[in-house]
């Protein structure tokens, strides 16, 4: 199958960025293999996993490894501008209006219910998250996340630095906790 | 004219820190983008007094509500410290030079793809990240809730989006509602 031109590409993304809810990288998954058959399952799988071990957004550095993989540095391009570009001019003009409403008390009061809301949601993404790491290495990986929580709201370490002195026993963990 | 110089330079102060700060933790950002959220609350919050935690709380739940991904509300943060400049810096800073660095990785990828010290590499960092997200959902609790009712919203809506797969919307609707009714 040819690959996507860079014009089907950027509407691909707008398409995900517009309807991207929750966890965005659903949409990409849903777009691309199940809608419009760009990836395979396994393509798919290998590029995220590339993704999540890069630095940076998930979303973005597949949006550009994607893109340039079909078209190189246009495809490229297209995916990330397409992804980014118009939610952001979107919430800047949120943004603008925010400080003129905040302190307006029906306003204020709808942001009371929605912040803890959007709370809420984040627990359940974390729980979601905390039940892989307890499935895969029960004790060393709980008691990390452990550790490395503690450290962060107790204001012990920032987060780089905590990233710096944490992972590396934790990577040397897994490596010799290493499916033979 | 001194005054408005005075002005710019500040503004070129501001945008200086978002950029340097964002790049920063754009590269220790592993697992997404919200095992930096702790680090973020920090400088936007204590460090920088860009905004109360009251903002934090509230940009983290504008974006989750907008279209695009929830990181954007670092746009919400540049634009509150630095306005347009400030929400076009900080949307650019986090993905800009990841995004390069991904097209350079790209290429040695497909070499090392099935390298046991890759897969080492990502169930090492996960525990360490997850935790930073825990870390994350603790602080954005203390943030966002200040009543019981508050909490109580925050508890029911992780139940039922764990529970079931109705649309996160509309319990953010009715929160917004109970919220704007004075309820919350």
């Amino acid at each position: 199958m040819l690959p996507p031109t860079t014009r089907e590409i950027f509407f691909a993304f707008l398409r995900i960025t517009v309807l991207a809810f929750g966890n965005a990288m659903s949409w990409v998954h849903r777009g691309l293999v199940y809608d419009r058959k760009w990836m395979t399952e396994e393509q798919f799988a290998q590029t995220l996993s590339l993704c999540q071990s890069l630095p940076g957004p998930n979303i973005t550095n597949f949006a550009v490894i994607a893109g340039w993989r079909w078209r190189g540095w246009p495809g490229a391009i297209a995916a990330l501008v397409a992804l980014i570009v118009p939610p952001t001019i979107l919430l800047t003009i949120l943004g603008a209006f925010y400080d003129r409403v905040a302190d307006i008390p029906v306003v204020r009061g709808a942001f009371n219910g929605l912040a803890a809301a959007a709370a809420g949601l984040f627990i359940m993404i974390c729980v979601k998250s905390l039940i892989v790491c307890a499935k895969e290495r029960p004790v060393t990986a709980l008691a990390t996340v452990a550790i490395s929580c503690a450290s962060i709201v107790a204001g012990v370490l920032s987060v780089p630095l905590a990233l710096a002195i944490l992972a590396p026993p934790s990577i040397a963990l897994a490596w010799l906790r290493r499916p033979a | 004219m001194v005054a408005a110089a005075g002005v710019s330079a500040h503004l070129l102060d501001v945008l200086g820190v978002l950029f340097t700060h964002i790049v920063g933790l754009a590269f220790v950002t592993f697992g997404g983008v919200n095992s930096i959220l702790p680090a973020l609350q920090h400088q936007a919050v204590t460090e920088q007094h860009w905004m109360t935690d009251r903002d934090f709380a509230n940009f983290f739940a504008l974006a989750s509500v907008s279209p695009g991904p929830n990181f954007l509300m670092l746009t919400l943060i540049g634009f509150k410290a630095a306005g347009v400049a400030g929400a076009v810096v900080a949307t650019f800073a986090l993905c800009g030079p990841t995004s390069l660095l991904a097209l350079l990785a790209v290429r040695v990828w497909d070499r090392y793809k099935d390298a046991p010290m890759r897969s080492a590499i990502q169930a090492g960092l996960m525990p360490v990240t997850v935790g930073f997200v825990t870390a994350a959902s603790i602080l954005l609790v203390r943030a966002s809730d200040n009543t019981l009712v508050a909490y109580g919203i925050t508890a029911a809506t992780a139940a039922i989006a764990f529970a079931t797969r109705l649309n996160p919307l509309w319990i953010f609707a009715l929160a917004a509602a109970a919220g704007a009714a004075g309820l919350v």
